[in-house]
């Protein structure tokens, strides 16, 4: 395809009037004349021309019904609700049909570009849209099997009293006697006292908090340790009335016992998570609201924080935890490392189109690096089996080559400022020619600053918060023509622009410098080619050839990367060195390149839903210690190492929770609260969890929300019951590979298959929210109840949040149009099935007040969705994203190279570089010792398309398209262990020498699965899949009230590998992690496998 | 204290009440979105407009069905045949298999649209390994029924009760079928499978209050298919299609209502592809003049009306 | 022996009124039949409740034991008559129109069984009419049942005529048997083109498929028959029975051996072949060497082909080994029709389908599950019953004589 294609595809030119301008299309009104003409040029308006096909069935099916044939209901819009999937997290849209208020059968949203290649003009009618229907992958296909399924808990269960954890013995309370018992706390299971939630709502007094929040904030950014030990003191005499309230007043900064209450999950999407963090955070006043981000992709989020930092007010600040994904189905060449297209990732039916449709048709091709022959491997034009943790070396290898043969380019890497940026056509720019310090050492340090040569002074600029104070703002350095020149980055202006010289190393004024791109040179030199080939165990003339290839199409070339890259121990390296070589070819915005995520905002517009009459001012330090460790006073008392990993530049630190709980390092903890989450079955190593939420000594309480007794939850005190996915209100938001603007919104299909409970007065389905606001009505919680929205404004309903959310979206940027009365027809029977907890269109409307018929059009078409249009435009010098991160991109990390390891005291580095995998915090090469010790085999893990990780075992459509998992080995690897096909064999590993699960109940799961030998993986390499060998979710027998619920055999097959999966010796109640970006680690685990 | 769900209030089906309630929706939308300017158009005189509109639009020079998802573009040409009677369409199924990932989410989407139970697949994916590491491949092949144009299987039939129908679609009668199975046997594709009368839910637990249950969890699989335009519940008791051959019938219910049959709009790899090879312009009869199409099991004289590009 | 039963033509059963029960040998048949009867009726009953669910059939192998068990019960029933009606008719071999009543109720009640199996092996036995309502002639099933049907009645008339015809429909009695001869040889040779016309499976897909089907019912047929003379046959010390048994044992033999024969160049170009048809050659060796290997070589070959060969060798001087011969080879016979059908089946027609959908009704191994065979049990329940009642209630040992017609 030619770039000429791409406009000719999906930009209409004559529209095209000014490209900084969002491309909605949202006119109805548009005169038929030049609905055709764009009709024929646009994609989007073409598609809808599809779609209002769907009018004609009618007819047919009027044919029929005249020859006494039945008709198919399932076409009739009102029998039609459009939502969002949840079988994985990719959240594509979908339609549910509806059949006497049963779900029967789900399809693509054709609005949604995740299901449709391009998807229908949003304008169109959903009249219109009863026949149309995009993509979805089969686990989308089979959530029905989900939400219907026969083992969802409909009551709110209680340990048995006098069972331990763990037990499997279960008795129904009423709702609301479960929230008065975590609340007021007791002996509730007649084992001792239990602390309630009331007891560590200590500090609840706003104002107190701030004041203690801000000398707190003061004590940290003291560096000089006496004065530091003096503010503390300071600090307990100036809150001496409220010590009491605190933690440990000897460490006021871990702030007061309100954080002692931990709030947890697995999958949280907006809406619930305003309304999860509302409670824990303004409400209750905990600063521990802590996702599951590490165990997922951690090092790209953290990583691409710190490459979107902006130089801001004098600091490095406002990074998006957000990464970027290839634009698959317009790149001419694409580089697929440890990102699996084809079964997982994000997702298989937006992507998978693309990615076929571009090679088949347009002869685009691509390479996999993958340790297993994927599918997507199966239809790559070279598969790469490199070896696992290599990816680092593998990108440096071809950063060495591109820029050692001049193959980057030039214009772009020069380009140092937006002005700069702005002159070469080019949304984004990066540090390439910045001038980096180099200290003694040789080691690059912080940026050269160009009052440091005298270059130029600083200057007094205003804050961007507050324009009435200023900051001292110093310019960076480039040389232009090797003369130093100043550098504001942000500055626009033309005459501002500045092209700098790419490869420096010198020395300006007695000061050692060399630029971004030399720094990143030197890092990829730092071996030969055929040395990184060797580390990667692949040939130098198949690296070449990629780098050629890569470099051979402009813009037009990208490397996509996931998981088999992000965890790791050295995650964070290598999603900055596969990042950096996009930055070689400046590929960040343009069509075919790498794409940031863009959202609509739900969170105001109409209502800011973060707004609460009271706000309570949580402080300190989080379990999971998201902070500088040198800062924290924890620092004076244990240096270095620390007792655990400290993660200033991540969040989410998912496998820290548990552990860190277990050690009450760096405090212990009263209650877990766990939603949507298995720690124990998600995480590498999450056997290790099991003693410790087991004991209540170390989790006095542990409550959580899900929807059966899953294989975390069946160690819970109290499991709530929730609404699933087609029962329940999100918005699920977008991926990096997106590259439209959309925010799709799951909102309730069917009647929620959980009772009703009363919470304020009023109905509603007992559910993650019910359980929030009945905790939040029992304590007093601020931010909620009758003014919950400031006064008159109440907020006792999910309703009352999720409505208005729906109203923010729909206002977001260029209002969508109103829905007329047909749609609102439509809309209203559509949801007849629906019970008046749930539905009430009197209730919503109030709630959206005037915006009630554009909250209905969004509701419509499942969320809000850019046309197609909007995400491409034609440029001077090409086509580029219709949505662009367009700012500086930081390939030298001035920010990281700031923060110092916990454990070591030294700094890290700013730049791409090659870190080898398997290391443990402490820095020792952890695989090479084991592997010394015969573990003979790496062990990774990957997703087959059938499957998500704990919560789709139930799909039994998709256990006939794989009943279970195996463990995957080359076939010469197997002969030369004796074993055929099918034989049984136990994973053990150096930290897991039963090979086993051991439940802590007596009972343990062997981690034993069938062989399945096979060509398509490395030699050397053994793989297991995901989502298979529960031990609970309905795979195992439980008691509730004395009756015995007996197993399905079907959800237990195959094997769960994460306790082989190694811990580290510092912390060996933890996996392996990456210390910079926090991943967990899943692919350096050496193992050993025997025959059973 | 907990209350109970409220029931599922009744009646979704459409009766021709509904239908011209909608049809006069259907038509004001239409006219609204043309920008037409009485918008209190009688609802019998908008839907002849906006259809002949439609026509316009559809066969106007210069509409760029490539420009559509090929999903909307099969699903354009797929009403185009429709007007045409059905003696004069030739539906053929066209699979690329350089595009099929092997993802499955056609063998699923199948299940659900026409209710399979356990036992009973009307189009598995069939995967393969080739080749010596490194030079590896994987081949994915989809099997829906081939549609044969010589179908082996309608001749053992006893009873007739399969049959290939004026479009060329290889039927089954349900009410007919006294499932003697010989069918089965004699499609050299494996294209057909019994109903032996299970539900994916059965034998699943029931405890009251505790958990859903399998009574409540089996309402989506107990809910009608409509296959062959009718509608079957399956309902405790062995009513049709419980003990009968069953097998893919190109979605026929769906395509006579305008729609691609399932596992064509849901195939992520957009490898299987659909249409009337009667049409020269369609895209299906594009594909199988290609050079590198073939058919499964050719030398058996079936000739399928499922080609696979290779 | 039984004296009891007046042999008078065409009389009616005595009156119950002086009714003494007294035990007889043949009692046995349906003492048997009771107790088969009492053990299969549980998985009975599950096949009327619950259909072919609780079969071990699957979708890919639809067709198990009882279609097995159907085409076996086929080959006995039809061959011996064949066999038998031949040699009388077409060989006048008058001698053997002593066992005439015997014979047919034998083949009745086989034929019966066998429509009984056939009924419970329908997913829908409800709609059996429709074979006949809705026939379509294009298919082997329909023929087959229609000749079964036909069969049925050819041999209830001729039963029917036998045993109270009386004289004045005697007559009919030859030309019925003359029928019988084509529509029983139709029904052998479609029974076999069931399988024949399939091409979608090489190992049934044979021409000889029928032939063979012929051959081996003929085999089968002639050990039924001849076992069934060494049984009722009254007077054991008669030279016409040893020469009568002689025969037949030499029939017996010649077919076995022709058997063999044909089975084994059939065999062996079809292995030979194995290179153009690997699909016909796989299913062959499954059955050669297969995990049911035992049932085609002890089963069938030792104790169904060569300890009979022995025994009728040595048959003339001592009827009891030849009856014993054809006892053997008569039941033996059924893992010939089991290995007919099973194997062919079990084999994957495109491969790797069994792994692409997986679900125990989607798998290939199939082995009859204890419900399947205690159905069956309920069937030879059934058919024991009938042979039993009717061996004391019917005068069928009565040496039959049709010569005054002649
Ligand atoms: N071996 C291996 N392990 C992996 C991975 C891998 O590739 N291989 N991948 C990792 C990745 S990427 C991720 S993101 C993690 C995910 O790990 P998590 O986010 O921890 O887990 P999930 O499996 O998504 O969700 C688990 C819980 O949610 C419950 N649940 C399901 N539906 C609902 C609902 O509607 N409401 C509520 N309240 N609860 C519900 C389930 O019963 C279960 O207890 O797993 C990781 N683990
Ligand atoms: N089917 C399915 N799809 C899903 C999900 C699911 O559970 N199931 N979950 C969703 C979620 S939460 C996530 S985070 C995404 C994850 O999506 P991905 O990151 O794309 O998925 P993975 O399969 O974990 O890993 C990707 C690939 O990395 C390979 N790999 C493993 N080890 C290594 C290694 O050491 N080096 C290299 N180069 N490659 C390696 C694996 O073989 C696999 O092909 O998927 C989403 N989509
Ligand atoms: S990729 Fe599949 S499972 Fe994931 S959201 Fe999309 S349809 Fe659902
Ligand atoms: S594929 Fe099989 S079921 Fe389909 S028409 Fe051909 S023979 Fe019949
Ligand atoms: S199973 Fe039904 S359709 Fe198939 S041959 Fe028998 S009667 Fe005909
Ligand atoms: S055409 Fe319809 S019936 Fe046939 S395989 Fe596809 S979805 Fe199934
Ligand atoms: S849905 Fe499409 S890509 Fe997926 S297996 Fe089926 S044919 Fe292949
Ligand atoms: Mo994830």
């Amino acid at each position: 395809m030619t770039e000429q294609d791409i406009l000719n595809k999906y930009t209409p030119p004559v529209e095209q009037a000014d490209p900084s301008e969002s491309q909605d299309t949202l006119q109805p009104g548009i005169s038929r004349r030049s609905f055709l003409k764009t009709g024929a040029a646009a994609g989007g308006t073409a598609a809808f021309l599809g779609s209002l096909l769907g009018f004609r069935h009618i007819q047919a099916v009027q044919a029929q019904a005249a020859e006494g044939a039945q008709p198919y209901p399932l076409l009739d819009p009102t029998n039609q609700i459009y939502t969002v999937c949840l079988q994985c997290n990719t959240g594509c849209g979908i339609k549910v049909k509806l059949l006497d208020g049963v779900a029967v059968k789900i399809d693509g949203n054709p609005y949604s570009p995740m299901t449709m290649n391009p998807h229908v003009d949003y304008a169109a009618p959903v009249a219109l849209m009863g026949a149309a229907e995009g993509g979805l992958c089969p686990k989308g296909q089979s959530g029905l099997q989900t939400v219907y399924d026969p083992y969802r808990l409909v009551s709110v269960v209680k340990r048995k009293p006098g069972t331990p954890r763990g037990g499997g013995e279960w008795v129904t309370i009423p709702f609301e006697q479960a929230i008065e018992e975590i609340v007021e706390g007791g002996d509730l299971f007649g084992e001792g006292y239990v602390p309630g939630l009331r007891e560590s709502y200590a500090l609840t007094d706003p104002t107190v908090a701030k004041a203690m929040a801000d000398a707190v904030k003061a004590i940290q950014s003291e560096k000089d340790p006496d004065k530091k030990r003096q503010k503390v003191a300071e600090f307990q005499e100036t809150f001496a009335d409220h010590l009491d309230a605190l933690i440990d007043p000897e460490h006021p900064d871990l702030g007061p016992k309100n954080n002692q209450v931990v709030f947890a999950w697995g999958r949280l999407k907006a809406g619930r998570s305003e309304f999860y963090r509302r409670w824990i955070g303004q409400g209750f006043g905990s600063v521990n609201a802590h996702g599951h981000t590490t165990v997922c992709q951690g090092s790209l989020y953290f990583t691409g924080m710190g490459m979107s930092n902006q130089y801001v007010d004098g600091k490095w600040s406002g990074g998006s935890k957000a990464y970027w994904q290839a634009d698959l189905s317009n790149t001419r060449f694409a580089i697929i490392v440890g990102s699996s297209i084809f079964e997982g990732g994000y997702g298989p039916p937006l992507r998978t189109p693309g990615l076929t449709e571009n090679t088949v048709d347009n002869g685009a091709r691509f390479v996999v690096v993958d340790p297993r022959f994927s599918k997507t491997a199966a239809k790559a034009w070279k598969w790469l089996p490199a070896v696992p943790g290599s990816e680092g070396a593998l990108a440096m290898a071809l950063i060495q080559w591109i820029i050692n043969n001049g193959r980057y380019d030039a214009r772009y890497l020069s380009a140092a400022n937006r002005a700069a940026a702005a002159t070469n056509g080019e949304p984004t720019w990066t540090e390439a020619a910045w001038l980096v310090k180099i200290n003694d050492d040789g080691t690059p340090g912080k940026f050269l600053r160009a009052s440091e040569i005298g270059l130029r002074e600083k200057e007094a600029r205003p804050l961007s918060t507050d324009e009435t104070k200023t900051y001292d703002f110093d310019y960076f350095v480039a040389l232009v023509d090797g003369e130093p020149v100043p550098v504001d980055p942000n500055a626009d202006q033309p005459e501002n622009a500045v092209f700098g010289d790419l490869l420096v190393d010198t020395e300006i004024e007695g000061v050692r410098v060399k630029s971004g791109l030399q720094i990143i040179a030197d890092s990829a030199n730092e071996k030969t080619l055929e040395a990184w080939a060797e580390i990667c165990g692949l040939n130098a003339s198949d690296l070449i050839t990629v780098a050629r290839e890569f470099t051979s199409y402009g813009k037009r070339a990208v490397a996509d990367i996931h998981r088999g890259v992000s965890q790791h121990t050295n995650g964070f390296y290598n999603v900055f060195a596969w990042y950096t070589l996009n930055a070689l070819i400046g590929n960040f915005d343009w069509a075919g390149g790498l794409v940031w995520p863009s959202t609509y905002s739900v969170t105001s517009g109409y209502a800011n839903v973060n707004d609460a009459d009271i706000k309570n001012v949580p402080f300190g330090t989080t379990i999971i210690r998201t902070e500088a460790y040198e800062k924290n006073t924890l620092f004076l008392r244990d240096g270095y190492p620390a007792r655990r990993n400290w993660y200033p530049l991540a969040t989410d630190i998912y496998q820290e929770i548990v552990p860190s709980i277990g050690d009450a390092y760096p405090y212990p903890v009263k209650a877990l609260f766990l939603y949507m989450g298995s720690p124990v079955y998600a995480l590498p190593a999450g056997h290790t969890n099991i003693d410790i939420l087991r004991d209540p000594q170390k989790l006095p309480l542990f409550v959580a929300s899900d929807a059966f007794i899953g294989e975390t939850t069946m160690y819970a005190d109290y499991i709530f019951p929730d609404t699933m996915y087609l029962e329940r209100w999100e918005f699920h938001g977008t991926h990096p590979n997106v590259p439209f603007r959309i925010q799709p919104v799951r909102n309730p299909a069917i009647d929620p298959l959980v009772p009703d409970v009363t919470v304020f007065g009023r109905l509603m389905p007992l559910s993650l929210e019910a359980m929030l606001l009945g905790l939040a009505e029992r304590l007093g919680l601020p931010g909620f109840g009758e003014n919950g929205f400031g006064a008159g404004k109440p907020f006792t309903h999910q309703d009352d949040l999720y409505i208005r959310m729906v109203a923010n979206l729909a206002v977001d940027r260029e209002p969508v149009p109103d829905a007329d009365e047909e749609e609102i027809r439509i809309f209203t029977e559509a949801r007849r099935h629906l019970r008046r907890s749930v539905f009430d269109v009197e209730r919503w409307q109030s709630i959206a007040g005037d915006l009630w018929p554009k909250v209905v059009y969004v509701l419509n078409r499942g969320g809000r969705f850019q046309n197609y249009s909007g995400g491409y435009r034609e440029t001077a010098r090409g086509v580029q994203l219709g949505n662009r991160f367009g700012k500086l991109i930081n390939i030298y990390q001035e920010k990281t190279y700031d923060t110092r390891s916990s454990m070591t005291g030294e700094h890290l580095k700013g730049y791409a570089h090659y870190v080898p995998a398997g290391t443990g915090l402490l820095g020792d090469r952890l695989d090479e010792a084991d592997a010394g010790q015969g573990f003979d085999l790496r062990l990774i893990t990957y997703r087959e398309i059938a499957q998500t990780k704990s919560r789709t075992a139930s799909n039994y459509w998709l256990l006939g398209v794989l009943p279970e998992n195996f463990v995957l080995m080359n076939a010469a690897d197997a002969a030369a262990r004796g074993l055929v096909e099918g034989d049984l064999v136990r994973i053990v590993s150096p930290t897991n020498r039963a090979g086993e699960w051991d439940l802590g109940n007596g009972r343990t799961v062997p981690m034993v699965g069938k062989v399945k030998a096979v060509q398509g993986i490395r030699p050397g390499v053994i793989a297991v899949s995901l989502g298979f060998g529960h031990w609970a979710y309905g795979s195992a027998p439980v008691t509730i009230n004395g009756t015995t619920i007996p197993a399905d055999e079907r959800r237990g097959r195959g094997l769960h590998i994460n306790a082989a999966l190694r811990t580290d010796p510092h912390t060996p109640n933890t996996t392996l992690v990456d210390p910079v970006g926090g991943s967990a680690v899943f692919y350096d685990t050496m193992v050993r496998v025997e025959k059973v | 204290m907990t209350e109970s769900a409220s029931p599922h209030p009744p009646g979704a089906d459409l009766n021709r009440r509904d239908f011209l309630r909608s049809l006069a929706g259907l038509g004001g939308a239409a006219v609204a979105l043309q920008a037409l300017d009485q918008l209190a158009l009688d609802p019998e005189q908008a839907v002849a407009r906006y259809e002949a509109q439609l026509q316009e639009l559809i066969y106007a020079e210069g509409t760029h069905l490539e420009s559509l998802d090929v999903l909307e573009r099969m699903r354009v040409e797929l009403h185009r045949a429709l007007e045409k009677s059905p003696a004069e369409r030739r539906w053929v199924m066209v699979i690329d298999l350089r595009k099929c990932v092997g993802c499955h989410a056609c063998t699923v989407a199948c299940i659900a649209e026409n209710k399979l139970p356990p036992g009973v697949v009307y189009r598995p994916v069939i995967e393969e390994e080739i080749g010596t590491y490194p030079n590896v491949a994987r081949r994915f092949v989809p099997r829906p029924c081939m549609q044969c144009e010589n179908p082996p299987c309608v001749p053992v039939c006893p009873v007739n009760a399969t049959y290939t129908n004026e479009e060329g679609i290889v039927e089954m009668n349900y009410e007919r079928c006294i499932g003697c199975r010989y069918c089965i046997t004699a499609c050299p594709y494996s294209a057909r499978t019994a109903d032996f009368g299970f539900t994916y839910t059965q034998g699943n637990a029931n405890a009251d209050g505790l958990i859903l249950g399998s009574d409540i969890a089996d309402s989506y699989e107990r809910a009608p298919n409509f296959e062959y335009g009718k509608q079957y519940p399956r309902q405790p008791g062995r009513s049709s299609p419980v003990g009968n051959a069953r097998k893919c019938h190109f979605c026929q219910h769906r395509i006579l209502n305008g729609q691609l049959p399932a596992c064509v709009t849901t195939c992520i790899g957009r490898a299987t592809l659909f249409g009337d090879a009667n049409d020269p312009d369609s895209l299906v009869a594009e594909l199988i003049a290609s050079p590198n199409v073939m058919r499964l099991r050719e030398e058996l004289g079936t000739e399928p009306r499922v080609y696979y590009l290779v | 022996m039984a004296q009891a039963v007046q042999p008078q033509e065409g009389a009616a059963p005595p009156a119950g009124s002086r009714f003494r029960f007294e035990w007889r040998w043949t009692d046995f048949f349906w003492i048997l039949g009771v107790v088969l009867l009492i053990a299969g009726a549980a998985s009975m009953w599950q096949r009327l409740t619950e259909g072919l669910a609780p079969t071990n059939l699957t979708s890919y192998v639809p067709w198990g034991v009882w279609v097995g068990f159907y085409d076996y019960l086929v080959w006995m029933e039809v061959g011996s008559l064949l066999i038998f009606t031949g040699l009388i008719y077409l060989f006048g071999d008058k001698l053997l129109l002593k066992v005439k009543p015997i014979v047919l109720f034998t083949g009745f009640t086989i034929v019966t069984m066998g429509l009984l199996i056939v009924l419970l092996d329908l997913g829908h036995p409800e709609r059996f009419w429709h074979v006949l309502v809705y026939a379509e002639f294009s298919s082997m099933i329909t023929w087959m049942v229609w000749l079964h049907s036909a069969y049925l009645l050819i041999l209830t008339l001729e039963l029917a005529i036998v045993l109270w015809g009386g004289r004045r429909l005697a007559g009919l009695l030859k030309p019925l048997a003359l029928v019988s001869l084509p529509v029983g040889l139709a029904l052998i040779i479609v029974s076999g083109s069931i399988f024949g016309v399939v091409a979608a499976r090489p190992l049934w897909n044979t021409a000889s498929l029928p032939l063979m089907f012929l051959l081996s019912a003929l085999a089968a047929g002639s050990g039924l028959l001849l076992f069934l003379v060494v049984v009722f046959w009254k007077e054991k010390n008669s030279s016409e029975y040893t020469a009568l048994v002689n025969k037949l044992s030499v029939i017996t033999r010649t077919l076995l051996l022709a058997g063999v024969f044909a089975a084994s160049v059939i065999a062996f170009t079809m292995l030979y072949k194995g290179g153009g048809n690997p699909t016909r050659a796989e299913a062959l060796n499954l059955i050669l060497t297969g995990p049911y290997w035992w049932s085609f070589w002890i089963v069938h070959i030792l104790l169904g082909v060569l300890i009979p060969l022995a025994l009728l060798f040595l048959a003339p001087a001592k009827p009891l080994l030849a009856g014993i011969a054809a006892f053997l080879s008569s039941i033996t016979f059924v893992a010939v029709t089991l290995n007919i059908v099973i194997p062919t089946l079990v084999t994957e027609e495109l491969k790797g389908l069994a792994t692409a959908f997986v679900d125990p009704k989607l798998a290939l191994d199939y082995v009859p599950n204890t419900m399947e065979w205690l159905v069956l049990a309920f069937i030879f329940g059934i058919g024991s019953v009938i042979f039993g009642l009717g061996l004391r209630f019917l005068p069928l040992q009565s040496q039959h004589t049709e010569a005054t017609h002649d």
